[in-house]
């Protein structure tokens, strides 16, 4: 098997077909149902892009963005915490992911994660009202935005005015059929960006298709 | 920094927001599967049993006699004399492994459907004693779907009633953003005033039930009295009237 760096903890495993990784930060569980690589002594999980939309978007090209050791992540709709693990991993032991999830069902499996992973910090709460828990959030130095709501880019311009500083990424899942199901997609992708000129500069449009359906990741940056 | 002020916070969200919409949901889902299974089950055992007697299962081709005559004894000549069948069969002769294993497995679908019977006893309990309004106006079946299809009972009493009343016709509330009439009716159909109704009053007939569940809803939710007597009251009136105008 062999190695090789994406960017920081994350690496694509050559063996047979490629696999997308990352450095495992909390010991060698499988935390839903990966696959768990041990290399030269090191823990790697594996990142499915069906099921997670980030790394998806390394599978359609990416191929790094600004997101490493020690970060503070705000994570809006957090699920039950899947690309979160993956997240946790990439900014290691002393980096905080805040990660927001509504659905009290999910949110069970997020908190029994972050119990496991104390570098992840659960918050059940609505994303469209960050004054909830802009108490202990602090500025964070990543956006990442997956809640497929019609009002998503709101949402996210909102927690990006609270949370974001300034010059660093947003990543934003913009999930074309809950804003329009009668749209065409490229259209919706096209009035959600242009909705975002205004306060970010867009770094990279990417189509997670096949891993996704309907799916585009935007990577932008706060101006 | 330690997440564990984060935790028990979150903790603490998540135990206040469960409620017993949620258990209510949960039952539903249950209870539809277990229909489910019962069904497929009961398919391919009736098929099963098609193979040893052939006579005996086209004519129970109902799930619940079928269990009702099979659970006994599943062997020809017990069964043709409850059902009146000849026991010479041009099926193939099992041996008696066999039919032990058939009443197993019609023991089995037997215990499924006395399970789905106490589910479904218990989630008519839960709706009419947390939702007492609801279920006067709706019946427990009912009321468990709406709140089951609008998610909780919060967000079923947000409803206006015209969503309401095409709570569980999605499907053809979407066809109908193609040309097509929009749907009269949804879970409502099932509402045993419906059935009596003339099938030119039953739209308005659900306009006037989703209307007083709205309100039953609100009343559920808001004040948790019980004032069905008076809500029911009113829309019995309301019935009778349109069907009077009717002429029927």
């Amino acid at each position: 098997m062999e190695l090789k760096r994406v960017m920081d903890r994350v690496y694509w495993l050559f063996d047979k077909r490629r696999t997308l990784v990352t450095l495992s930060a909390y010991g060698s569980n499988s935390v839903y149902g990966e696959k768990v690589f041990n290399v030269d002594g090191k823990i790697y999980r594996e990142w499915i892009p069906y099921r997670s939309k980030f790394a998806s978007a390394f599978y359609k090209g990416l191929n790094g963005v600004d997101i490493r050791d020690s970060y503070k992540v705000l994570y809006l709709g957090a699920s039950s915490g899947t690309t979160v693990s993956h997240v946790s991993d990439i900014i290691g032991v002393t980096g905080q992911v805040y990660a927001v999830e509504i659905a009290e069902e999910m949110a069970v499996s997020l908190i029994l994660l972050s119990e496991e992973r104390r570098n992840i910090f659960p918050i059940v709460d609505d994303a469209r009202k960050p004054e909830n828990y802009s108490d202990y959030v602090p500025k964070c130095d990543l956006l990442y935005q997956d809640v497929a709501q019609r009002d998503q880019t709101e949402i996210f311009i909102k927690n990006a005015e609270l949370f974001l500083k300034s010059g660093k990424i947003g990543i934003f899942a913009v999930k074309t059929r809950s804003i329009d199901v009668s749209m065409d997609p490229r259209e919706v992708v096209r009035n959600e960006t242009r909705k975002l000129r205004e306060k970010f500069d867009i770094v990279r449009e990417i189509n997670l298709y096949p891993y996704q359906k309907d799916h585009s990741l935007l990577i932008l940056r706060k101006k | 920094m330690d997440n564990s002020s984060f935790i028990s916070r979150a903790r603490k969200k998540v135990k206040e927001g469960l409620s017993v919409d949620d258990l209510i949901r949960k039952l539903i889902a249950f209870s539809d599967s277990l229909e489910k299974g019962e069904n497929t089950i009961f398919e391919q055992l009736n098929d099963l049993y098609f193979l040893y007697y052939p006579e005996a299962a086209d004519k129970l081709k109902e799930r619940d006699s079928f269990i009702k005559i099979l659970k006994e004894s599943c062997d020809r000549k017990s069964v043709s004399e409850k059902t009146e069948v000849s026991a010479e069969s041009m099926g193939y002769d099992f041996e008696e492994e066999d039919i032990q294993l058939l009443s197993l497995s019609i023991n089995e679908i037997s215990n499924i459907a006395d399970l789905r019977k106490i589910v479904n006893d218990r989630l008519h309990d839960i709706v009419k004693k947390n939702y007492p309004n609801l279920t006067a106006v709706l019946g427990a079946e009912i009321a468990a779907r709406a709140i089951y299809l609008a998610g909780s009972a919060y967000s079923l009493m947000l409803m206006p009633s015209s969503k309401i009343q095409v709570l569980g016709a999605e499907k053809a509330m979407f066809a109908a953003r193609k040309k097509k009439a929009t749907p009269k009716y949804g879970v409502i159909y099932n509402h045993e005033l419906m059935i009596s109704v003339p099938d030119n009053l039953k739209g308005k007939t659900a306009k006037i039930i989703a209307a007083y569940s709205s309100l039953a809803a609100k009343t559920d939710v808001l004040s948790k009295e019980d004032k069905s007597g008076k809500i029911m009251e009113k829309m019995l009136k309301d019935i009778n009237k349109a069907r009077e105008k009717n002429g029927t």
